[in-house]
């Protein structure tokens, strides 16, 4: 009972919660515990000092919208658990990202399998061959939508902000610091 | 019709893209993807220096079958099945995690009683899986009998399964908002009765097989992951534990009624594969208590919303939902555009971050202790 | 190092002692195993066998069903497929319906007056080879008109063997509850 309640009323930062109380569409339990976009050069930035606050890296995942792709990264901690999610918008011309890998080895076929589905480049990955499709798969990677299926942002993450924030700015690293699921916990 | 019998030596495209450490006289071995003790089809290309592994790269995907696509043209009734074919031997954790996802997204509330369902029978299905996990571990090893064992009693908690889910496998047993079918009293009954005989089996196993010289031999101090390495990697689960992490989303991110119940997380800080082997082992017996914690507290009601949504069309946004699987966190990462199928799908199998690091691990040793470490990893190749 | 070894030595023929002593206690146990296809498992309990059609109350040569249509929506697998025929089109169906399956529910239309609105079944099929298993089509039914087998035993050579015929399947079962 008291879980089940808890959960729904998970916010993971007041902004949110302000922008619910007008809009009750907006899906109650997300997950998260801190949600940032970020721009594509400053992501190897922030995934460092998600490292040195000791997050390990729970998956590379991308969707395909109609501004480009977004690439997410899922981060979690074993001390103090709260996830925390990065997300980078790149074009769908000219997909290119930094890779992750120097931080986090096991980004690796994280990387590779977005690599298969999505085409997304990782510059500096050092062995970006097919993992899980044929490498000898022919025509478009799989998960590609059809331009008419495309959605944009706002259609898929109604009433949200989606500028990027900085990772040296005070209140990113105060976030990722103090990240935890505790505190919606606590409220039972 | 090719008749030039010499060996091409040149190897398929990942033979070829396998980059070999400098050293000379060294030989390239495949292992897989038939080998038997991978589970699953993968292949591992291995550089070897008499027995001894240089380095180590797994491929895998032969038999991948894009789940993650099929859930883009399935609307979300159509793919329950589908998740449990991803981990076939802890199906009901994932078809949990696809159920839950969609739930959270729409903000369903699901009776409580459906919840203590939930846990029952995701336990037994996790003490199915580290049984079978054990026999074939040691059937990697070399020992035959330890299987029979570990069967019989897999055999028995799936006939108590069969009854209430109608599968013994590949299962889809819950909905949205609940499950499909209420448990009765004889299933209460037989599985009091099953937990009360697996105590005293957990003695005999321990008795025949922890404690023996030759397993000892095989797994100790053997493929030693340091923590470090696991939160590098994103490893979870067992292997995780067995390196000291007491780390269990069923404890550190609770979800459905997991709070309720007392429970232990084992760990073992010796990182080694008798830490994961007895890590797997301790949690079966903590499986046990939980199920039989929820049997005397299950409460009356419902076991399916009285409302519960058909066709269930969540709201845009999206929605990360994880949760304990017996190999590890799987994650279920839901986007949706309010549409009857997902946006997009994005699983996550915790498998995966775990055999990424084997290639870190077994530089150096010997291939006969490599067979072990693979095994102790608990592998699912989808 | 000799008394290192000696002792590894009493560790290991002590563990291989402790290992006996629990093959012992075992091999007196009674078999559990079933000595398939001499003796069969009793318990099919809850087993979900591939579809079949209830049979409707007053008619056992009828099903139950009322071609909404809804399993083949939701079938993942898109395995069932049945076709009804337009209550207006009865009479003209009937008389171009020339093989037996179609004669004995013809028969069974005239016993029991159909309801006037209500579609009637014509074919009803489930492709078993790309069936799996999930159930959907059973819970989504609104009138209770599926139900699983218990046709475990289920075996063939062909393709084609799998293409399940449900109607005249429940007619043969009907016919031979008759007899």
């Amino acid at each position: 009972m008291s879980e089940e309640n808890a959960k729904p009323e998970k916010a993971p930062d007041k902004e949110k919660e302000v922008k619910k109380k007008e809009e009750p569409q907006v899906p109650k339990y997300t997950g998260y515990d801190y949600d940032c976009f970020l721009a594509p050069q400053e992501l190897l930035k922030a995934v460092t000092k998600l490292d040195h606050a000791d997050f390990f890296l729970e998956d590379v995942s991308c969707v395909d919208m109609q501004e480009g792709f977004q690439v997410v990264y899922h981060f979690d901690r074993f001390s103090q658990p709260g996830r925390v999610v990065l997300r980078v918008m790149i074009s769908r011309e000219n997909p290119e990202i930094p890779s992750i890998y120097d931080i986090f080895p096991g980004a690796a076929w994280h990387e590779r399998e977005c690599f298969d589905f999505f085409g997304v480049r990782f510059t500096g990955h050092p062995n970006l061959i097919p993992l899980l499709l044929d490498p000898e798969h022919q025509g478009p990677p799989p998960l590609l939508k059809e331009e008419t299926a495309l959605k944009d942002l706002n259609q898929l993450y109604p009433d949200r902000v989606h500028t990027p924030v900085s990772p040296d700015s005070e209140e990113f690293v105060k976030e990722i610091n103090n990240c935890s699921n505790q505190k919606s916990r606590n409220q039972s | 019709m090719n008749l030039d019998l010499r060996l091409d030596t040149s190897g398929d495209f990942y033979a070829r893209k396998f980059q070999p450490t400098k050293r000379e006289d060294t030989l390239i071995l495949n292992m897989g993807p038939q080998h038997p003790s991978t589970h699953g089809v993968l292949r591992i290309i291995l550089e070897i220096d008499g027995e001894y592994i240089l380095r180590a790269e797994p491929v895998l995907g032969y038999i991948h079958r894009m789940h993650e696509k099929m859930a883009e043209v399935m609307s979300y009734p159509q793919y329950l099945p589908n998740p449990a074919r991803t981990d076939y031997l802890h199906g009901l954790a994932w078809n949990w995690a696809h159920v839950a996802a969609v739930e959270r997204l729409m903000g369903l509330e699901v009776p409580e009683r459906a919840e203590y369902i939930r846990v029952i029978t995701c336990e037994l299905n996790r003490i199915t899986s580290h049984l079978l996990w054990w026999g074939a571990y040691l059937l990697d090893l070399g020992a035959f009998t330890p299987i029979m064992y570990a069967f019989d009693d897999r055999e028995r908690i799936q006939d108590i399964l069969q009854r209430i889910t109608g599968s013994r496998l590949t299962y889809c047993y819950y909905r949205f908002g609940g499950v499909s079918n209420d448990i009765d009293d004889r299933f209460i009954e037989e599985t009091r009765k099953q937990c009360s005989r697996m105590k005293p089996r957990f003695k005999m196993f321990k008795d025949l097989v922890t404690d023996n010289f030759i397993l000892r031999k095989r797994v100790e101090e053997i493929g030693e992951i340091p923590a470090d390495t696991c939160r590098k990697y994103g490893a979870t689960g067992p292997v995780l534990r067995g390196s000291g992490v007491p780390y269990d989303v069923r404890r550190a991110e609770p979800y459905s009624v997991y709070d309720r119940f007392d429970f232990n997380i084992p760990s073992y800080d010796t990182c080694d594969a008798m830490g994961r082997y007895l890590v797997r082992m301790d949690e079966m017996q903590e499986s046990i208590k939980i199920i039989e914690q929820a049997l005397d507290t299950l409460p009356e009601g419902d076991y399916i919303m009285p409302k519960a949504p058909k066709k269930p069309k969540p709201p845009a946004g999206d929605v990360y939902f994880a949760l304990e699987g017996a190999r590890g966190k799987i994650g279920f990462h839901l986007v949706s555009d309010g549409d009857k199928s997902p946006y997009r799908l994005k699983l996550r199998a915790p498998g995966f971050s775990n055999l990424s690091l084997f290639s870190e691990v077994s530089e150096g040793v010997l291939i006969a202790d490599a067979v072990s470490i693979l095994g102790s990893l608990d592998l699912v190749i989808p | 190092m000799i008394v290192k070894s000696l002792r590894e030595t009493m560790l290991g023929m002590w563990s291989l002692l402790v290992g006996m002593k629990v093959t012992a206690v075992n091999f007196k146990s009674t078999q559990i195993t079933v000595h398939y296809p001499r003796e069969v498992v009793h318990s099919l309990e809850g087993y979900r066998g591939h579809i079949e059609l209830v049979p409707s109350d007053e008619d056992p040569y009828k099903p139950k069903c009322i071609a909404c249509n809804n399993c083949v929506r939701i079938c993942p697998s898109a395995c069932i497929s049945l076709t009804a025929i337009k209550p207006k089109k009865k009479a003209a169906e009937k008389t171009e319906a020339p093989d037996s399956a179609d004669e004995v529910k013809t028969k069974g239309k005239k016993e029991a007056p159909a309801k006037k609105a209500k579609p009637e079944l014509e074919s009803f099929v489930c492709d078993y080879n790309y069936c799996c298993l999930c159930g959907l089509c059973v819970q989504s039914c609104p009138t209770g008109a599926l139900r699983y087998s218990s046709n475990v035993y289920l075996a063939g050579f062909t393709r084609q063997e799998f293409v399940l015929d449900l109607l005249s399947r429940l007619q043969n079962q009907a016919q031979k509850k008759e007899q």
